[in-house]
């Protein structure tokens, strides 16, 4: 009987577990768009006001963006390669869903290859639906959140009956 | 070791061509090291390299040729593109201004001219689209190049030849040697960092002793090396607008010398510029120095006294 209990202890808990830790990447995602957010308005004033490379500003901006950044990473293949590198550092591919990747990717693809006019709209581009993509993870995160959490633990609970 | 020395700069010039270029310079870099001037890519047209006395093109399949081929190794529009963002070192709005100026420097000094369509707003060059050709002029090191003209240059020197003729070699060895003599303090106003070849802050080119003012506009950066530096020479290089006459007339009633460049194969050429005639009539140069053409860089055919220009 005791091990019994203790089995349904630890399917409730497991179950809970998962629904928490489900919920938790929709707000994983959410926090992530808006660091790059940050970093993308950040990135757009440091562009007017200091004249550095690429490579310099974005590490910069990405550290006031609160992003890990791999500071020796690679730069003599370019700065596509640079980008795709510290992507996949700071945007780890489990949290973020296709189109974020794809909008990091076209954000990378741009800098650094036009004058500074091309880049402040090319980024203001790039906020603009950003924007449009956090407000949809915020949304996902307020209606699949809880549903996620209830759905955790009445499984478990579920399963524990079963065990019964 | 000068051999050495030349094909590191030819390699680090090449440092800012696409892969494919870059790799076909790396092939030849021993027999191209010596005398190359330039690298030339032009649109959809054989990638060259211009020495003293010949024009080479890269074959495809390896080797060099004298003569345009159709198996010579074509400039494509990604070869220019990508070439365009190294040279910028993938950040083209901090270049801005220096590709609205038709160039830009590189690490060691080197060149790249860049020329496309001009976007113009309010008569001014703002932009440069579809780029369609760059130059990269290999900036050379010659130490001892200006033997001959060591002995004259601290007391006011204007150096005079057609383009390609080893003007900014001849000035950068010159300004090194003087300021290693005793007593001599040396500024170097390096307006496009052609001299210095700065690099992250680092003085790539060997200046001796000087004093390197690294950006600043020539009137600007003699006015303020005069202030705080209290040179006995100024040395800038390619002079010729109005307001770097008159910082050189402060030069002169400063009782600082100038060491000077200027695009002119002779006398007569000089004095057909009238900014310059005002330069000489100031006396701030002592002699005036001619070198011969692109064929025979960094040979000096004659040597004038400043006056003596004018006068003729």
């Amino acid at each position: 009987m005791p091990l019994k209990l203790l089995g349904c202890a630890a399917l409730v808990l497991a179950g809970t577990a998962v629904g928490f830790m489900k919920a938790r990447s929709l707000s994983s995602r959410r926090r992530l768009l808006a660091a790059i957010g940050t970093l993308m308005q950040d990135l757009a004033t440091r562009l007017r006001y200091q004249s550095e490379d690429i490579f310099t500003l974005v590490t910069l901006a990405a550290k006031s963006a609160g992003l890990s950044i791999k500071e020796d990473a690679d730069r003599s293949q370019g700065f596509l390669a640079w980008w795709e590198l510290q992507t996949e550092s700071f945007a780890p591919s489990h949290v973020l869903h296709n189109s974020d990747k794809e909008l990091l990717s076209s954000f990378g693809s741009q800098l650094g290859t036009t004058d500074l006019e091309g880049q402040l709209s090319h980024i203001e581009l790039c906020r603009v639906m950003l924007s449009k993509q956090l407000s949809e993870a915020e949304e996902e995160q307020r209606q699949k959140g809880r549903l996620y959490r209830t759905l955790g633990v009445f499984g478990g609970v579920s399963a524990a009956i079963m065990l019964i | 070791m000068c051999k050495a020395n030349d094909e590191k700069r030819l390699l680090q010039a090449a440092e800012c061509l696409s892969t494919r270029l870059k790799s076909a310079i790396v092939r030849h870099g021993q027999a191209l090291a010596h005398d190359t001037q330039e690298l030339r890519l032009r649109l959809n047209k054989p990638f060259s390299a211009v020495c003293a006395d010949e024009v080479f093109y890269f074959i495809r399949a390896g080797g060099l040729s004298i003569n345009a081929e159709d198996d010579n190794i074509i400039v494509t529009q990604q070869d220019i593109d990508e070439t365009l963002k190294r040279l910028c070192s993938y950040s083209v709005y901090a270049r801005q201004n220096e590709l609205n100026r038709g160039f830009v420097t590189l690490a060691g000094g080197h060149r790249a001219g860049v020329c496309g369509t001009a976007v113009i707003e309010r008569g001014e060059v703002v932009n440069v689209r579809q780029v369609s050709s760059i130059n990269i002029r290999v900036s050379g090191e010659r130490k001892g190049c200006a033997d001959p003209l060591v002995s004259i240059g601290a007391q006011g020197l204007l150096i005079a030849g057609a383009p390609c003729s080893g003007k900014t070699t001849m000035l950068r060895d010159l300004a090194r040697q003087i300021s290693l003599k005793e007593n001599i303090r040396v500024s170097v106003i390096d307006e496009r960092g052609e001299l210095g070849g700065k690099s992250g802050g680092v003085i790539c080119s060997d200046l001796g002793m000087c004093d390197l003012f690294d950006g600043y506009p020539k009137a600007v950066g003699i006015e303020q090396a005069i202030r705080s530096m209290s040179p006995d020479v100024v040395v800038c290089d390619e002079i010729g607008s109005e307001e770097d006459v008159r910082a050189l007339a402060l030069c002169a009633c400063s009782g600082v010398r100038v060491i000077a460049t200027v695009h002119a194969s002779c006398a007569d050429e000089l004095r057909r510029k009238p900014a310059l005639a005002g330069a000489l009539g100031t006396g701030v140069f002592e002699h005036v120095a001619f070198l011969a053409g692109r064929r025979a860089a960094g040979q000096v055919t004659g040597i004038m006294k400043g006056g003596d220009v004018l006068a003729a």
